[in-house]
């Protein structure tokens, strides 16, 4: 066991850990920030990405001492209380979800770029985000729900392609309200409605 | 699950990453990114090591550097500094595309050139490109730091001279490309999932009175090792960058070569159907870049 020193999501941490630790293990196990998915843990699918000092890497081959000293972002850190990043926000209204598990990590690859284009005093452009994304991997989506929700979250006007945007025919439904973040504490949960 | 390794050492110096692996005499490993060994090690195909000595934050290695004659750079560049910087992107072209192709994105944003060319292995993308620049080594031991060429460097897949337990390979430099010099790297592949190369190619040359003066040609995999191609630049030197002898070059390569098939990659005969296909094409686009006339 040994001292690891690192900032995640802005909170200084202090723990004791083995030095044989993965960053994935240590945030998921010793943090229980379990927001970090690990899918093929051999560097391939990107979706336990992580920003290590405002760089996307793979935290699942990523030495937790490597991070000594190293600020960290996790997907638990960019929603602010109940106000989503515009990135989450932008993923839902896009419908770039849907079995969730590679979306921590598209995000947070996301969020690298954006803040890189941003230094770069540039608009993100779709070819950049095909760039970042080119090894995370989406078995759901197709991806370019996921580029739409990316360019619309660095502010560019983006349609969503839902079914009221496909051709006329299409036995779509109307969505007269962007789709909001539920909260089970502040709405009926299902079972309320069932009894 | 047993840990792959018990200490993880990441030193300011390199003569503390030298201490460390004296102190542990053997048993004690060196990375770089670790974006390779460590992927080994995550599926149980390492032994375990007592310590990793990561070699990517030593002050002063961490930077591309330029002094009178070569650009320089420190083992704990990553492949993605090596993509964007402007010296390389213009004067070891080939280079910054071998690095860009290297992975994933993220994993770009961790490995290093340095661990690529450490890690000997005979397909290593950035290996090949700094093989075609004529690149070099620096390696650090507890008797001293010495230079040698990086096509030296190899003994076999995954085996360097370099003692991986006891050196450091400290930096890498090569000579810029001049006004009549030219590099280009290509690297066939399946589009998606395994990221090894089925062949990739990286060709330096230089131009004068539309001859071909010099060249360098580094291609994998083609054998054990990282080919670094002295018949096929012997080839090329003295003729007219011209299609005729590209075409000609990719033939010498392949009375020099003994193609393998792959269960996963390719076909001997796909390969071979490749470099046919794709060394003309670099050499054209390297002889373009050198000024060359069309």
């Amino acid at each position: 066991m040994s001292r690891l020193q690192m900032t995640v999501n802005g909170a200084p941490i202090d723990i004791d850990v083995e030095e044989s630790r993965y960053l994935s293990d240590v945030l998921r196990k010793d943090l229980q920030l379990t927001g970090t998915k690990v899918g093929c843990a051999e560097a391939e699918c990107g979706i336990c990405t992580v920003l290590v000092n405002g760089t996307p890497v793979v935290s699942c081959v990523y030495p937790a001492f490597k991070a000594q000293g190293a600020d960290v972002e996790t997907i638990e850190g960019l929603s602010d209380g109940d106000s989503l990043h515009p990135l989450q926000q932008a993923f839902l209204d896009h419908g770039a979800v849907q079995c969730g598990i590679c979306t921590p990590g598209l995000i947070m690859t996301a969020k690298g770029l954006l803040d890189r284009v941003a230094l770069e005093e540039r608009d993100v452009t779709e070819a950049d985000i095909r760039i970042a994304l080119k090894d995370s991997y989406c078995r759901c989506t197709g991806y370019q729900s996921v580029i739409n929700a990316i360019l619309q979250a660095s502010g560019q006007n983006v349609p969503p392609y839902l079914p009221e945007t496909r051709a006329p025919g299409w036995p779509g439904r109307k969505r007269t309200s962007p789709i909001t973040r539920t909260r089970l504490s502040s709405s009926p949960s299902w079972w309320t409605c069932v009894k | 699950m047993t840990a792959a390794w018990n200490n993880y050492y990441v030193p300011d110096t390199v003569a503390d990453a030298l201490a460390i692996l004296q102190r542990y005499d053997g048993r004690a490993r060196v990375v770089g990114g670790g974006t390779d060994l460590l992927v080994e090690s995550r599926r149980g195909l390492r032994r375990p090591f007592e310590a990793i000595v990561d070699a990517s934050r030593i002050s002063g290695l961490t930077a591309i550097a330029e002094d009178a004659d070569y650009i320089v750079i420190g083992c704990g560049v990553t492949h993605t500094t090596i993509v964007n910087d402007e010296r390389i992107i213009r004067s070891g072209t080939c280079l910054s595309e071998s690095c860009g192709v290297i992975g994933g994105p993220q994993v770009r944003n961790t490995g290093t050139l340095a661990g690529n060319v450490a890690h000997a292995l005979p397909a290593g993308d950035g290996t090949i490109g700094l093989l075609a620049l004529g690149g070099e080594v620096e390696i650090a031991s507890t008797t001293g730091t010495r230079w040698m060429p990086a096509k030296d460097t190899f003994k076999g897949p995954g085996h360097s001279v370099i003692d991986r337990q006891r050196e450091i390979l400290t930096r890498l430099r090569f000579k810029p490309t001049s006004a009549n010099e030219g590099s280009a790297f290509h690297r066939v592949m399946r589009p998606q999932g395994l990221c090894l190369p089925i062949i990739s190619m990286a060709a330096r040359l230089q131009i004068k009175d539309n001859i071909i003066r010099s060249a360098g040609i580094g291609m994998g995999p083609v054998g054990p090792v990282p080919w670094f191609a002295v018949p096929v630049a012997d080839a090329l030197v003295g003729a007219p960058p011209i299609e005729k002898h590209f075409e000609r070059a990719a033939e010498v390569a392949l009375d020099n070569i003994s193609l393998r098939t792959s269960k996963y990659r390719a076909t001997e005969e796909y390969r071979a159907a490749m470099i046919r296909a794709y060394l003309p094409i670099i050499l054209a686009i390297a002889a373009q870049r050198a000024g060359a006339k069309q």
